[in-house]
């Protein structure tokens, strides 16, 4: 099960796992997207404004412009802005060192300077191959692509706590959990086979299946019946 | 204990460092009593999850930790940059440290340069194997003493225009090189060679058809700074390529995120040159009032200012490790 997953624990120096969510290529590529286009937008702004303002050395001045947007402006961001540049804030994603602290200056100049490589294919190979979907920039600055919230993690429904009538064990106490945290993602068909699977050797069939594992989990997760 | 005693009981702290999290959220201000606040709430988190107490708890404790995490630990990436003492000591320190990647970048430079430069005397139609003819027509004419365009001074604007031109483009070379590094050092060696060619063809070429004297006049005076910036950039991205063949004692991923640390520490001070260099090009080499024999002198002195601050500055010096 743990393969599969693409949560990544950071270890804290007082013994703490965190989890984090690594973000894929999609979410990251939709977010480098955005940048574009909101780069594209302010470049031609101010290509305007400078033209206006500068005259005569308005070109000189504009070469210089586009030489820190083209190099610092996701640097900038992600320093600055805690780790997100408007595409990346955009998609909820965000970069973090790889123990899970902000990103300094050296850590972000690296990754973006080595984007100039990974836009050509390489980056596309190193995120698929990689368990924490790095690109080479992401390796050789050491620095992960997360989301900013878990995902998965959602609030519980509403149901009546009911305890199950046999005491379970920690992981199947944690799979009712989660199955009550993420059975609205799931299709109806695939709810009450999953459902049906949990509650086992209780007889309870189709839709009532489902809201008898989501009270369990109520109850599990220390709802106190009114 | 049953959570909800637990939950009464650690409400204070919880709330204090949520204060403190809030309000320093912006600024990075530091509190004496964070790191306990910080340290009992991780205590209660492991607690919580031993007890198996609910998953709302837990992920409520979780959001907390983190937070606390990045505050805490979070101002490590944010060192402050000592400027004086990088360019005083620890920059020439660093390309002494990594002489021999120094020394190997120069070679892949300097060696096709100094072979066109000479061969290019004797033989000259071999310019016209390596340029596109275009090319070295474009040359010849922005070099032809006959043209004129050297006596009269160019207008201010000119001067901005070609100084925006010569930052974003060679500032960016630099950054490229360092980058193509990644690929086991294929990269920067690519573009080492590359530049060492292009250059010393056209060097070559407009030495041999008789243009030396506007030439050499125009590059002597940026030459050191700007080349020498160049090979550094190469040697930049070779180290962080050759880190990930030869990993030592590291593992590989370990080895190219140290080399790259290093890497990007020496392409800062690279950079600057060629920022220099940029200002150097666009306002002084190309003036016209200048005499060439003290363009010639000052271009020299260069060199030679830079040999020494490279082998002197900061001896002793050691830098810190990544």
């Amino acid at each position: 099960m743990k393969q599969a997953d693409t949560a990544y624990d950071v270890e804290t120096p007082e013994g703490v796992v965190l989890k984090m969510r690594v973000a894929g290529l999609p979410v990251r590529f939709y977010a480098y997207f955005i940048d574009v286009l909101f780069r594209w937008g302010v470049n031609i702004l101010v290509s305007i404004i400078i033209s206006i303002i500068a005259g005569d050395a308005a070109m000189g001045l504009l070469l210089i412009y586009f030489f820190f947007m083209e190099w610092f402006y996701p640097v900038y961001f992600e320093v600055y802005r805690k780790g997100q540049t408007p595409g990346k804030k955009q998609m909820k994603i965000k970069v973090l060192n790889g123990d899970g602290t902000p990103i300094g200056w050296q850590s972000s100049l690296i990754r973006n300077f080595l984007i100039i490589v990974d836009i050509y294919f390489f980056g596309f190979m190193s995120c698929l191959i990689d368990r924490r979907f790095r690109r080479l920039g992401d390796l050789a600055g050491d620095t992960i692509v997360v989301y900013e919230k878990d995902i998965l993690k959602s609030k519980l429904p509403e149901a009546k706590p009911e305890h199950p009538p046999l005491s379970l064990t920690v992981d199947e106490q944690k799979a009712v959990i989660a199955f009550a945290e993420r059975y609205k993602m799931l299709s109806d068909s695939r709810k009450v086979e999953l459902a049906e699977i949990l509650i086992g050797i209780h007889e309870q069939k189709k839709s009532k299946a489902v809201k008898q594992v989501i009270r369990y989990a109520a109850a599990l997760s220390g709802k106190v019946g009114k | 204990m049953k959570q909800n005693n637990f939950e009464k009981s650690q409400q204070k702290s919880w709330k204090a460092i949520r204060k403190i999290l809030d309000r320093t959220s912006k600024k990075q201000v530091y509190n004496e009593e964070f790191p306990e606040l910080y340290r009992k709430l991780c205590r209660d988190l492991a607690v919580a999850r031993a007890r198996h107490y609910s998953a709302t708890l837990i992920n409520k404790l979780e959001d907390l930790v983190q937070r606390g995490h990045e505050h805490l630990y979070g101002r490590k990436g944010r060192q402050r940059f000592r400027i004086i003492n990088y360019f005083a000591r620890e920059f020439p320190a660093l390309i002494r440290k990594e002489w021999k990647l120094v020394m190997l970048s120069h070679l892949f430079f300097y060696g096709p340069l100094l072979l066109l430069l000479v061969l290019i005397q004797f033989y000259p139609h071999i310019t016209y194997m390596i340029l596109p003819e275009r090319t070295i027509s474009q040359m010849e004419m922005m070099y032809d003493p006959a043209s004129g365009h050297f006596e009269e001074q160019r207008d201010a604007s000119q001067d901005i225009m070609m100084l925006g031109h010569y930052i974003r483009n060679n500032v960016g070379i630099d950054f490229q090189c360092f980058a193509g590094g990644i690929l086991a050092g294929v990269g920067s060696i690519f573009f080492m060679v590359f530049n060492g060619i292009m250059i010393g063809s056209v060097a070559g070429h407009l030495t041999q058809v008789g243009y030396s004297e506007t030439f050499w006049s125009f590059v002597c005076g940026h030459s050191a700074l700007e080349l020498t910036a160049a090979v550094f950039a190469g040697a930049c991205g070779m180290k962080m390529g050759f880190a990930l063949i030869n990993p030592g004692q590291y593992t590989r991923f370990e080895s190219l995120k140290r080399a790259s640390a290093v890497g990007m520490k020496i392409l800062y001070g690279t950079a600057f040159m060629t920022f220099c260099a940029a200002f150097v090009e666009a306002f002084w080499s190309s003036s016209a009032t200048i005499p060439n024999s003290t363009k010639y002198i000052f271009g020299i002195s260069f060199w030679v200012v830079l040999l020494a601050y490279f082998l002197f500055a900061g001896r002793g010096y050691e830098p810190e490790q990544p």
